[in-house]
Protein backbone atom coordinates (compact mmCIF):
# COMPACT_ATOMS: atom_id res chain seq x y z
CA UNK A 1 0.00 0.00 0.00
CA UNK A 2 1.17 3.23 -1.16
CA UNK A 3 2.06 5.85 1.79
CA UNK A 4 1.41 9.49 0.99
CA UNK A 5 1.49 13.06 2.84
CA UNK A 6 -1.68 14.69 2.23
CA UNK A 7 -1.48 18.57 2.48
CA UNK A 8 -4.33 20.56 2.95
CA UNK A 9 -3.01 24.58 2.22
CA UNK A 10 -6.54 25.58 3.99
CA UNK A 11 -4.75 24.44 7.38
CA UNK A 12 -1.03 25.49 6.64
CA UNK A 13 -0.15 29.19 8.17
CA UNK A 14 3.43 29.20 6.73
CA UNK A 15 5.22 28.77 9.74
CA UNK A 16 7.99 27.12 7.79
CA UNK A 17 8.54 24.20 10.50
CA UNK A 18 8.53 21.46 7.98
CA UNK A 19 11.57 23.71 6.48
CA UNK A 20 13.50 23.24 9.46
CA UNK A 21 12.63 19.62 10.40
CA UNK A 22 13.50 19.00 6.91
CA UNK A 23 16.89 20.37 7.10
CA UNK A 24 17.25 18.92 10.47
CA UNK A 25 16.80 15.37 10.13
CA UNK A 26 18.72 15.20 6.76
CA UNK A 27 21.75 16.74 8.12
CA UNK A 28 21.38 19.40 5.01
CA UNK A 29 23.38 22.62 5.41
CA UNK A 30 22.11 25.83 6.15
CA UNK A 31 22.26 28.51 3.06
CA UNK A 32 22.36 32.19 2.95
CA UNK A 33 18.94 33.01 2.06
CA UNK A 34 17.89 36.44 1.45
CA UNK A 35 14.16 38.05 1.17
CA UNK A 36 13.23 38.82 -2.65
CA UNK A 37 10.61 40.63 -2.35
CA UNK A 38 7.66 38.63 -0.25
CA UNK A 39 8.23 36.87 3.23
CA UNK A 40 9.04 33.77 1.45
CA UNK A 41 12.31 32.76 2.34
CA UNK A 42 13.87 30.87 0.48
CA UNK A 43 12.57 31.47 -2.79
CA UNK A 44 13.80 28.36 -4.49
CA UNK A 45 14.63 24.76 -3.83
CA UNK A 46 18.14 23.27 -3.20
CA UNK A 47 19.99 20.03 -3.20
CA UNK A 48 20.57 21.83 0.53
CA UNK A 49 16.62 22.24 0.79
CA UNK A 50 14.02 19.69 -0.40
CA UNK A 51 10.62 21.36 0.88
CA UNK A 52 9.86 24.63 1.30
CA UNK A 53 6.66 26.88 1.60
CA UNK A 54 5.66 29.09 -0.69
CA UNK A 55 4.12 32.56 -0.31
CA UNK A 56 1.21 33.70 -2.65
CA UNK A 57 0.54 37.14 -2.32
CA UNK A 58 -3.10 37.77 -3.09
CA UNK A 59 -3.47 41.66 -3.11
CA UNK A 60 -7.37 42.13 -5.08
CA UNK A 61 -9.58 43.31 -2.21
CA UNK A 62 -6.91 43.37 0.67
CA UNK A 63 -4.05 41.61 1.25
CA UNK A 64 -4.28 37.62 1.53
CA UNK A 65 -1.49 35.11 1.87
CA UNK A 66 -1.48 31.47 0.72
CA UNK A 67 0.94 28.81 1.67
CA UNK A 68 1.59 26.11 -0.18
CA UNK A 69 4.39 23.29 1.03
CA UNK A 70 6.35 22.24 -2.11
CA UNK A 71 8.42 19.02 -2.08
CA UNK A 72 8.50 15.82 -4.44
CA UNK A 73 5.14 14.66 -5.18
CA UNK A 74 6.55 10.99 -5.47
CA UNK A 75 4.62 10.90 -9.00
CA UNK A 76 3.27 7.39 -10.32
CA UNK A 77 4.41 8.60 -13.63
CA UNK A 78 7.98 9.87 -12.23
CA UNK A 79 9.51 11.81 -15.32
CA UNK A 80 12.58 11.77 -13.42
CA UNK A 81 12.75 7.67 -12.85
CA UNK A 82 11.84 7.34 -16.84
CA UNK A 83 14.62 9.85 -18.01
CA UNK A 84 17.67 8.56 -16.01
CA UNK A 85 20.22 7.16 -18.10
CA UNK A 86 22.29 5.45 -15.45
CA UNK A 87 18.93 4.02 -13.59
CA UNK A 88 20.01 5.52 -10.30
CA UNK A 89 16.61 6.44 -9.70
CA UNK A 90 14.24 3.87 -7.70
CA UNK A 91 10.86 3.66 -6.45
CA UNK A 92 10.35 2.10 -3.22
CA UNK A 93 8.01 -0.72 -4.07
CA UNK A 94 6.22 -0.76 -0.09
CA UNK A 95 5.52 3.40 -0.08
CA UNK A 96 5.86 4.65 -3.65
CA UNK A 97 8.87 6.57 -2.48
CA UNK A 98 10.83 7.87 -5.45
CA UNK A 99 14.38 7.89 -4.53
CA UNK A 100 18.04 9.19 -5.95
CA UNK A 101 20.53 7.06 -5.34
CA UNK A 102 23.26 9.61 -5.01
CA UNK A 103 25.80 7.02 -5.25
CA UNK A 104 25.03 5.92 -8.44
CA UNK A 105 23.67 9.75 -9.85
CA UNK A 106 26.11 10.81 -12.53
CA UNK A 107 24.57 14.55 -12.65
CA UNK A 108 23.72 14.66 -15.72
CA UNK A 109 20.79 16.80 -15.13
CA UNK A 110 18.42 15.30 -16.84
CA UNK A 111 15.67 14.78 -14.64
CA UNK A 112 15.44 18.28 -14.08
CA UNK A 113 14.86 19.39 -17.16
CA UNK A 114 12.04 16.14 -17.27
CA UNK A 115 10.41 17.36 -13.52
CA UNK A 116 6.98 19.10 -14.34
CA UNK A 117 7.29 20.88 -10.88
CA UNK A 118 10.77 21.51 -11.61
CA UNK A 119 11.74 19.40 -7.78
CA UNK A 120 15.07 17.73 -8.39
CA UNK A 121 17.85 20.01 -7.75
CA UNK A 122 21.81 19.88 -8.95
CA UNK A 123 24.54 20.35 -6.43
CA UNK A 124 27.44 21.84 -7.90
CA UNK A 125 29.63 20.69 -5.00
CA UNK A 126 28.68 16.79 -4.75
CA UNK A 127 28.13 16.66 -8.73
CA UNK A 128 24.74 14.89 -8.23
CA UNK A 129 21.03 15.75 -7.89
CA UNK A 130 19.15 15.42 -4.55
CA UNK A 131 15.45 15.59 -3.29
CA UNK A 132 13.23 14.48 -0.91
CA UNK A 133 12.79 11.33 -0.34
CA UNK A 134 10.33 11.01 2.05
CA UNK A 135 11.99 9.89 4.91
CA UNK A 136 12.88 6.78 3.29
CA UNK A 137 16.09 5.95 2.80
CA UNK A 138 19.14 4.41 4.09
CA UNK A 139 19.96 5.82 7.84
CA UNK A 140 17.01 8.33 7.85
CA UNK A 141 14.78 5.77 7.52
CA UNK A 142 11.44 7.01 9.32
CA UNK A 143 8.59 5.17 7.35
CA UNK A 144 10.79 2.53 8.04
CA UNK A 145 11.04 2.73 11.45
CA UNK A 146 7.34 3.67 12.32
CA UNK A 147 7.83 7.52 12.15
CA UNK A 148 6.26 9.99 10.27
CA UNK A 149 8.24 12.36 7.92
CA UNK A 150 10.18 14.70 9.59
CA UNK A 151 8.01 17.62 8.06
CA UNK A 152 4.98 16.33 8.98
CA UNK A 153 5.92 15.41 12.63
CA UNK A 154 6.92 19.25 13.05
CA UNK A 155 3.31 20.35 11.67
CA UNK A 156 1.14 22.47 14.13
CA UNK A 157 -1.71 22.62 12.17
CA UNK A 158 -2.21 19.08 11.21
CA UNK A 159 -1.86 20.86 6.98
CA UNK A 160 0.26 17.64 6.66
CA UNK A 161 -1.12 13.95 6.84
CA UNK A 162 0.85 11.09 6.45
CA UNK A 163 -0.61 7.81 5.90
CA UNK A 164 -2.11 4.91 3.70
CA UNK A 165 -2.96 6.90 0.29
CA UNK A 166 -6.62 5.46 -0.54
CA UNK A 167 -7.41 6.65 3.57
CA UNK A 168 -5.69 9.79 2.93
CA UNK A 169 -7.93 10.04 -0.14
CA UNK A 170 -11.04 9.41 1.89
CA UNK A 171 -9.70 12.14 4.21
CA UNK A 172 -9.30 14.67 1.97
CA UNK A 173 -12.46 14.25 -0.34
CA UNK A 174 -14.55 14.67 3.65
CA UNK A 175 -12.49 17.86 3.99
CA UNK A 176 -13.54 19.11 1.15
CA UNK A 177 -16.82 18.29 1.28
CA UNK A 178 -16.74 20.34 4.89
CA UNK A 179 -14.86 23.44 3.21
CA UNK A 180 -17.33 23.45 0.62
CA UNK A 181 -20.53 23.43 3.43
CA UNK A 182 -18.45 26.21 5.04
CA UNK A 183 -18.48 28.12 2.07
CA UNK A 184 -14.81 27.56 0.37
CA UNK A 185 -14.70 25.74 -2.42
CA UNK A 186 -11.75 23.21 -2.30
CA UNK A 187 -10.98 20.56 -4.37
CA UNK A 188 -8.07 17.53 -4.59
CA UNK A 189 -5.04 17.50 -6.55
CA UNK A 190 -3.02 14.65 -7.45
CA UNK A 191 -5.47 12.04 -7.36
CA UNK A 192 -5.35 11.51 -10.65
CA UNK A 193 -2.03 13.85 -12.18
CA UNK A 194 0.44 11.51 -13.40
CA UNK A 195 -1.49 8.57 -12.45
CA UNK A 196 -1.86 9.61 -8.90
CA UNK A 197 1.05 12.01 -6.76
CA UNK A 198 1.86 10.00 -2.94
CA UNK A 199 2.04 14.03 -2.17
CA UNK A 200 -1.08 15.55 -3.11
CA UNK A 201 -3.30 18.80 -2.21
CA UNK A 202 -6.06 19.90 -1.07
CA UNK A 203 -6.53 23.34 -2.96
CA UNK A 204 -8.72 26.33 -2.36
CA UNK A 205 -7.42 28.34 -5.46
CA UNK A 206 -6.65 27.12 -9.26
CA UNK A 207 -3.69 24.70 -9.43
CA UNK A 208 -1.61 27.74 -11.26
CA UNK A 209 -2.38 30.17 -8.46
CA UNK A 210 -0.40 28.49 -6.06
CA UNK A 211 2.29 27.16 -8.96
CA UNK A 212 0.91 23.72 -10.04
CA UNK A 213 0.45 23.08 -13.36
CA UNK A 214 -3.26 22.19 -14.05
CA UNK A 215 -2.07 19.75 -16.60
CA UNK A 216 2.06 18.27 -15.88
CA UNK A 217 3.45 16.33 -18.59
CA UNK A 218 5.34 12.66 -17.97
CA UNK A 219 7.53 12.09 -20.57
CA UNK A 220 6.92 8.73 -21.30
CA UNK A 221 7.62 6.11 -23.87
CA UNK A 222 4.38 6.29 -25.76
CA UNK A 223 3.51 6.31 -29.63
CA UNK A 224 4.18 9.61 -29.92
CA UNK A 225 7.36 9.66 -28.56
CA UNK A 226 8.42 6.82 -30.53
CA UNK A 227 7.10 8.53 -33.59
CA UNK A 228 9.73 11.68 -32.75
CA UNK A 229 12.68 9.09 -33.48
CA UNK A 230 10.37 8.05 -36.69
CA UNK A 231 11.18 11.61 -37.90
CA UNK A 232 13.92 11.79 -37.28
CA UNK A 233 15.06 8.90 -39.36
CA UNK A 234 12.99 8.57 -42.10
CA UNK A 235 11.84 12.05 -42.56
CA UNK A 236 14.72 14.04 -42.01
CA UNK A 237 17.06 11.11 -43.45
CA UNK A 238 14.31 11.53 -46.59
CA UNK A 239 15.03 15.41 -46.52
CA UNK A 240 18.65 15.82 -46.07
CA UNK A 241 19.37 12.89 -48.89
CA UNK A 242 17.86 15.16 -51.83
CA UNK A 243 20.71 18.00 -52.11
CA UNK A 244 23.08 14.36 -52.46
CA UNK A 245 20.74 12.90 -54.79
CA UNK A 246 20.28 15.52 -56.78
CA UNK A 247 24.38 16.57 -57.38
CA UNK A 248 25.86 13.37 -56.84
CA UNK A 249 23.56 10.99 -59.20
CA UNK A 250 24.35 12.15 -62.28
CA UNK A 251 24.38 9.78 -65.17
CA UNK A 252 26.86 11.86 -66.81
CA UNK A 253 29.99 10.35 -66.54
CA UNK A 254 32.33 13.73 -65.13
CA UNK A 255 35.22 14.74 -67.36
CA UNK A 256 37.75 16.09 -64.66
CA UNK A 257 37.43 12.78 -61.95
CA UNK A 258 40.45 11.04 -63.47
CA UNK A 259 42.44 11.81 -60.05
CA UNK A 260 39.50 10.48 -58.26
CA UNK A 261 38.52 7.57 -60.31
CA UNK A 262 42.60 6.79 -60.34
CA UNK A 263 42.77 6.74 -56.60
CA UNK A 264 39.47 4.42 -56.35
CA UNK A 265 40.56 1.97 -58.51
CA UNK A 266 44.56 1.98 -57.65
CA UNK A 267 42.71 1.49 -54.04
CA UNK A 268 40.68 -1.16 -55.27
CA UNK A 269 44.18 -2.83 -56.90
CA UNK A 270 46.13 -2.45 -53.89
CA UNK A 271 43.36 -4.40 -51.92
CA UNK A 272 43.19 -6.89 -54.32
CA UNK B 1 20.66 25.27 -14.49
CA UNK B 2 23.72 24.02 -16.70
CA UNK B 3 22.70 23.13 -19.62
CA UNK B 4 24.51 26.01 -21.46
CA UNK B 5 27.84 26.52 -23.51
CA UNK B 6 29.08 22.81 -22.69
CA UNK B 7 26.22 21.08 -23.76
CA UNK B 8 25.25 23.24 -26.89
CA UNK B 9 29.34 22.43 -27.92
CA UNK B 10 28.74 18.51 -27.23
CA UNK B 11 25.99 18.95 -29.55
CA UNK B 12 27.19 20.84 -32.40
CA UNK B 13 30.22 18.81 -32.32
CA UNK B 14 28.43 15.36 -32.02
CA UNK B 15 25.92 16.61 -34.62
CA UNK B 16 28.68 17.98 -36.84
CA UNK B 17 30.42 14.71 -36.72
CA UNK B 18 27.33 12.99 -37.38
CA UNK B 19 26.55 15.09 -40.41
CA UNK B 20 30.04 14.92 -41.62
CA UNK B 21 30.20 11.35 -41.80
CA UNK B 22 26.46 11.04 -43.51
CA UNK B 23 27.55 13.67 -45.81
CA UNK B 24 30.39 11.84 -47.36
CA UNK B 25 28.58 8.13 -46.99
CA UNK B 26 25.81 9.43 -49.06
CA UNK B 27 27.71 11.73 -51.28
CA UNK B 28 29.30 8.28 -51.82
CA UNK B 29 26.59 6.26 -52.46
CA UNK B 30 24.70 8.31 -54.94
CA UNK B 31 27.64 8.86 -57.48
CA UNK B 32 27.76 4.91 -56.96
CA UNK B 33 31.25 5.39 -55.82
CA UNK B 34 32.73 7.98 -58.07
CA UNK B 35 33.14 9.64 -55.11
CA UNK B 36 34.01 7.75 -52.52
CA UNK B 37 37.15 9.78 -51.58
CA UNK B 38 34.96 12.20 -49.83
CA UNK B 39 33.84 9.26 -47.20
CA UNK B 40 37.38 8.85 -46.49
CA UNK B 41 37.65 12.33 -45.45
CA UNK B 42 34.26 12.14 -43.55
CA UNK B 43 35.31 9.09 -41.69
CA UNK B 44 38.73 10.65 -40.68
CA UNK B 45 37.06 14.15 -39.62
CA UNK B 46 33.90 12.22 -37.71
CA UNK B 47 37.07 10.12 -35.68
CA UNK B 48 38.25 12.75 -34.62
CA UNK B 49 35.24 14.83 -33.78
CA UNK B 50 33.32 12.57 -31.91
CA UNK B 51 35.52 11.52 -29.09
CA UNK B 52 35.93 15.56 -28.59
CA UNK B 53 32.43 15.37 -28.20
CA UNK B 54 32.24 12.77 -26.51
CA UNK B 55 34.76 14.09 -23.88
CA UNK B 56 33.25 17.16 -23.07
CA UNK B 57 29.99 15.69 -22.33
CA UNK B 58 32.08 13.90 -19.69
CA UNK B 59 33.26 16.60 -18.35
CA UNK B 60 30.03 18.17 -18.32
CA UNK B 61 28.60 15.85 -15.89
CA UNK B 62 28.85 16.20 -12.27
CA UNK B 63 30.41 12.78 -12.15
CA UNK B 64 32.87 12.77 -15.34
CA UNK B 65 34.15 9.19 -13.98
CA UNK B 66 30.61 7.80 -14.11
CA UNK B 67 30.30 8.53 -17.51
CA UNK B 68 30.75 4.03 -17.77
CA UNK B 69 27.66 3.55 -15.53
CA UNK B 70 25.82 4.94 -18.81
CA UNK B 71 27.02 2.17 -20.63
CA UNK B 72 26.43 -0.37 -18.19
CA UNK B 73 22.57 0.71 -18.08
CA UNK B 74 20.18 0.65 -20.32
CA UNK B 75 16.85 2.67 -20.01
CA UNK B 76 14.53 2.28 -23.21
CA UNK B 77 12.95 5.46 -21.52
CA UNK B 78 15.59 7.68 -21.28
CA UNK B 79 16.88 9.70 -24.61
CA UNK B 80 20.51 10.12 -22.76
CA UNK B 81 20.62 6.50 -22.64
CA UNK B 82 19.20 5.62 -26.40
CA UNK B 83 21.99 8.29 -27.23
CA UNK B 84 24.51 6.87 -25.73
CA UNK B 85 24.12 3.60 -27.08
CA UNK B 86 23.62 5.10 -30.76
CA UNK B 87 26.39 7.82 -29.97
CA UNK B 88 29.04 4.21 -29.21
CA UNK B 89 28.03 2.09 -31.77
CA UNK B 90 28.37 5.26 -34.83
CA UNK B 91 31.80 5.32 -33.04
CA UNK B 92 33.04 2.44 -33.27
CA UNK B 93 31.47 1.89 -36.65
CA UNK B 94 33.14 5.36 -37.78
CA UNK B 95 36.50 4.03 -36.07
CA UNK B 96 36.59 1.14 -38.52
CA UNK B 97 35.28 2.81 -41.46
CA UNK B 98 38.49 5.18 -41.01
CA UNK B 99 40.78 1.83 -39.98
CA UNK B 100 39.33 0.31 -43.28
CA UNK B 101 40.63 3.74 -44.84
CA UNK B 102 44.02 4.04 -43.54
CA UNK B 103 44.99 0.25 -43.12
CA UNK B 104 43.74 -0.49 -46.79
CA UNK B 105 41.41 -2.96 -45.54
CA UNK B 106 38.83 -4.65 -47.97
CA UNK B 107 36.91 -2.17 -49.66
CA UNK B 108 33.41 -4.11 -49.57
CA UNK B 109 34.08 -3.95 -45.28
CA UNK B 110 34.87 -0.33 -45.13
CA UNK B 111 31.65 -0.12 -46.97
CA UNK B 112 29.82 -2.29 -44.44
CA UNK B 113 31.39 -0.16 -41.15
CA UNK B 114 30.03 2.95 -42.94
CA UNK B 115 26.84 1.74 -44.41
CA UNK B 116 26.26 0.38 -40.56
CA UNK B 117 26.92 3.56 -39.17
CA UNK B 118 24.59 5.47 -41.73
CA UNK B 119 21.21 5.16 -40.06
CA UNK B 120 23.33 5.46 -36.63
CA UNK B 121 24.77 8.57 -38.06
CA UNK B 122 20.87 10.40 -38.92
CA UNK B 123 20.17 9.49 -35.23
CA UNK B 124 23.16 11.05 -33.62
CA UNK B 125 22.89 14.00 -35.41
CA UNK B 126 18.80 14.56 -34.44
CA UNK B 127 18.75 12.77 -31.19
CA UNK B 128 20.00 15.49 -28.74
CA UNK B 129 16.84 17.93 -30.39
CA UNK B 130 14.94 15.06 -29.39
CA UNK B 131 16.11 14.90 -26.00
CA UNK B 132 15.47 18.60 -25.53
CA UNK B 133 11.26 17.43 -26.77
CA UNK B 134 11.42 14.91 -24.35
CA UNK B 135 11.38 16.99 -21.31
CA UNK B 136 9.39 19.38 -18.97
CA UNK B 137 10.57 22.62 -20.12
CA UNK B 138 7.54 24.10 -22.11
CA UNK B 139 9.41 25.50 -24.96
CA UNK B 140 11.31 22.50 -25.98
CA UNK B 141 8.28 20.31 -25.29
CA UNK B 142 6.17 22.46 -27.23
CA UNK B 143 7.46 20.45 -30.79
CA UNK B 144 8.58 17.32 -31.15
CA UNK B 145 10.73 18.53 -34.62
CA UNK B 146 13.53 19.75 -32.61
CA UNK B 147 15.65 16.50 -33.44
CA UNK B 148 14.15 17.37 -37.43
CA UNK B 149 16.02 20.96 -37.14
CA UNK B 150 19.26 19.91 -35.10
CA UNK B 151 19.96 17.29 -38.16
CA UNK B 152 19.34 19.53 -40.93
CA UNK B 153 21.52 21.69 -39.27
CA UNK B 154 24.03 18.86 -38.61
CA UNK B 155 23.41 18.01 -41.99
CA UNK B 156 24.38 21.74 -43.23
CA UNK B 157 26.99 22.09 -41.35
CA UNK B 158 28.67 18.48 -41.49
CA UNK B 159 28.69 19.24 -45.42
CA UNK B 160 30.15 22.33 -45.00
CA UNK B 161 33.22 21.16 -42.90
CA UNK B 162 33.69 18.36 -45.06
CA UNK B 163 34.04 21.29 -48.02
CA UNK B 164 36.44 23.02 -46.16
CA UNK B 165 38.41 19.53 -45.54
CA UNK B 166 38.44 18.52 -48.97
CA UNK B 167 39.33 21.63 -50.56
CA UNK B 168 42.36 22.01 -48.08
CA UNK B 169 43.44 18.44 -48.76
CA UNK B 170 44.46 19.92 -52.01
CA UNK B 171 43.70 16.41 -53.68
CA UNK B 172 39.76 16.65 -54.87
CA UNK B 173 39.14 17.73 -58.07
CA UNK B 174 37.50 21.15 -58.55
CA UNK B 175 34.18 19.58 -59.84
CA UNK B 176 33.62 17.52 -57.07
CA UNK B 177 34.18 20.97 -54.92
CA UNK B 178 31.23 22.50 -56.96
CA UNK B 179 29.19 19.42 -56.83
CA UNK B 180 29.44 19.65 -52.72
CA UNK B 181 29.36 23.95 -52.92
CA UNK B 182 25.95 23.11 -54.76
CA UNK B 183 25.28 20.33 -52.00
CA UNK B 184 26.09 22.55 -49.17
CA UNK B 185 23.87 25.50 -50.73
CA UNK B 186 20.90 23.18 -50.86
CA UNK B 187 21.11 21.90 -47.63
CA UNK B 188 21.37 25.48 -45.95
CA UNK B 189 18.29 26.41 -47.92
CA UNK B 190 16.15 23.73 -46.33
CA UNK B 191 17.55 23.98 -42.94
CA UNK B 192 16.44 27.61 -43.39
CA UNK B 193 13.06 26.38 -44.51
CA UNK B 194 12.81 24.32 -41.86
CA UNK B 195 13.57 27.07 -39.04
CA UNK B 196 10.92 28.96 -40.41
CA UNK B 197 8.54 26.39 -40.14
CA UNK B 198 9.46 25.63 -36.75
CA UNK B 199 9.42 29.04 -36.01
CA UNK B 200 6.20 29.80 -37.51
CA UNK B 201 4.94 26.51 -36.02
CA UNK B 202 5.72 27.82 -32.26
CA UNK B 203 4.52 31.00 -33.33
CA UNK B 204 0.77 29.58 -34.22
CA UNK B 205 0.76 27.19 -31.35
CA UNK B 206 2.86 28.30 -28.31
CA UNK B 207 3.17 32.17 -29.17
CA UNK B 208 3.77 33.08 -25.57
CA UNK B 209 6.96 30.98 -25.37
CA UNK B 210 8.75 32.74 -27.83
CA UNK B 211 10.67 35.31 -26.40
CA UNK B 212 11.76 38.40 -28.21
CA UNK B 213 15.85 37.09 -27.72
CA UNK B 214 15.14 33.84 -29.73
CA UNK B 215 13.51 35.74 -32.29
CA UNK B 216 16.44 38.02 -32.50
CA UNK B 217 18.82 34.55 -32.41
CA UNK B 218 16.87 33.05 -35.47
CA UNK B 219 17.13 36.21 -37.19
CA UNK B 220 20.98 36.38 -36.88
CA UNK B 221 21.05 32.79 -37.55
CA UNK B 222 18.73 33.44 -40.72
CA UNK B 223 21.84 36.32 -41.76
CA UNK B 224 24.27 34.27 -41.29
CA UNK B 225 23.01 31.26 -43.44
CA UNK B 226 22.37 33.86 -46.23
CA UNK B 227 25.82 35.11 -46.35
CA UNK B 228 27.30 31.93 -46.13
CA UNK B 229 24.82 31.06 -49.55
CA UNK B 230 26.24 34.29 -50.72
CA UNK B 231 29.84 33.37 -50.20
CA UNK B 232 29.66 29.93 -51.74
CA UNK B 233 27.05 30.79 -54.48
CA UNK B 234 29.79 31.75 -56.90
CA UNK B 235 32.48 29.40 -55.98
CA UNK B 236 29.78 26.58 -57.06
CA UNK B 237 28.95 28.39 -60.92
CA UNK B 238 32.63 29.14 -61.57
CA UNK B 239 33.81 25.64 -60.06
CA UNK B 240 30.94 23.92 -61.61
CA UNK B 241 31.67 25.02 -64.98
CA UNK B 242 35.36 25.86 -65.38
CA UNK B 243 38.48 24.97 -63.54
CA UNK B 244 39.39 27.51 -60.68
CA UNK B 245 42.74 29.12 -61.79
CA UNK B 246 45.21 27.97 -59.73
CA UNK B 247 46.55 30.97 -58.94
CA UNK B 248 43.18 31.65 -57.41
CA UNK B 249 42.93 28.06 -55.25
CA UNK B 250 44.17 30.15 -52.19
CA UNK B 251 41.62 32.65 -52.12
CA UNK B 252 38.73 29.97 -52.69
CA UNK B 253 40.01 27.91 -50.09
CA UNK B 254 39.64 31.08 -47.57
CA UNK B 255 36.38 31.61 -48.12
CA UNK B 256 34.74 28.07 -48.74
CA UNK B 257 36.43 27.91 -44.78
CA UNK B 258 34.81 31.42 -44.47
CA UNK B 259 31.69 30.19 -45.12
CA UNK B 260 32.01 26.54 -43.52
CA UNK B 261 33.15 28.38 -40.46
CA UNK B 262 29.74 30.81 -40.34
CA UNK B 263 27.82 27.94 -41.00
CA UNK B 264 29.29 26.28 -37.96
CA UNK B 265 29.07 29.39 -35.78
CA UNK B 266 25.20 29.83 -36.99
CA UNK B 267 24.69 26.21 -36.20
CA UNK B 268 26.19 26.32 -32.69
CA UNK B 269 24.03 29.34 -32.31
CA UNK B 270 20.58 27.33 -32.94
CA UNK B 271 21.21 25.17 -30.31
CA UNK B 272 22.62 27.76 -27.74
CA UNK B 273 19.91 30.06 -28.53
CA UNK B 274 17.41 27.31 -28.17
CA UNK B 275 19.05 25.93 -24.79
CA UNK B 276 19.31 28.94 -22.97
CA UNK B 277 15.84 30.28 -23.92
CA UNK B 278 14.27 28.63 -20.81
CA UNK B 279 16.63 29.16 -18.16
CA UNK B 280 13.98 31.48 -16.63
CA UNK B 281 11.65 28.23 -16.24
CA UNK B 282 13.64 26.72 -13.85
CA UNK B 283 14.02 27.53 -10.07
Amino acid sequence: MPKSILIDVSKCHGCRGCQVACKNWNDLEATLTQFEGSYENPTRLSAQTWTRVRFIEQTDGGLRFLFRKDTCKHCTDASCMAVCPANAIYRKDKTGAVIINRDECIGCKNCVTACPYQIPQYSKTAGTVAKCHLCNEGDRDRIGNGLQPACVSSCPTGALIFGDRAELLNDAKARVNHLARQGTEAYVYGEKELSGLNVFYILDEPSETYGLPAKPTFTDNDVFWLAKWANILFGTGLLTAIPYYLFFNSEEEPQDLEADDEESNSSEKEVS
Amino acid sequence: MEWGFSIASYMVLSGLAAGTFFSGTMAEIFSKGKYKRLQKYASYTSLVLMPIALLILAIHLGQTFRFWRVMTNFNSTSVISLGAWISTVFTICVFLSAASWYLGWKDGLRKLFSYIALPFSFLVAGYTGNLLSHTAVPLWRATPYLGVLFMISSAAAGLAVLLAVATSAGDVKERTLGLMARATIATVIIKIVVNVVFINILALTNLELLSSGQVTGQVIGFLLSIIAIVILAPLAKDLFHERVNPANMPKVSTLITLAAMIILVEAFLLRYEILTAQLYWFN
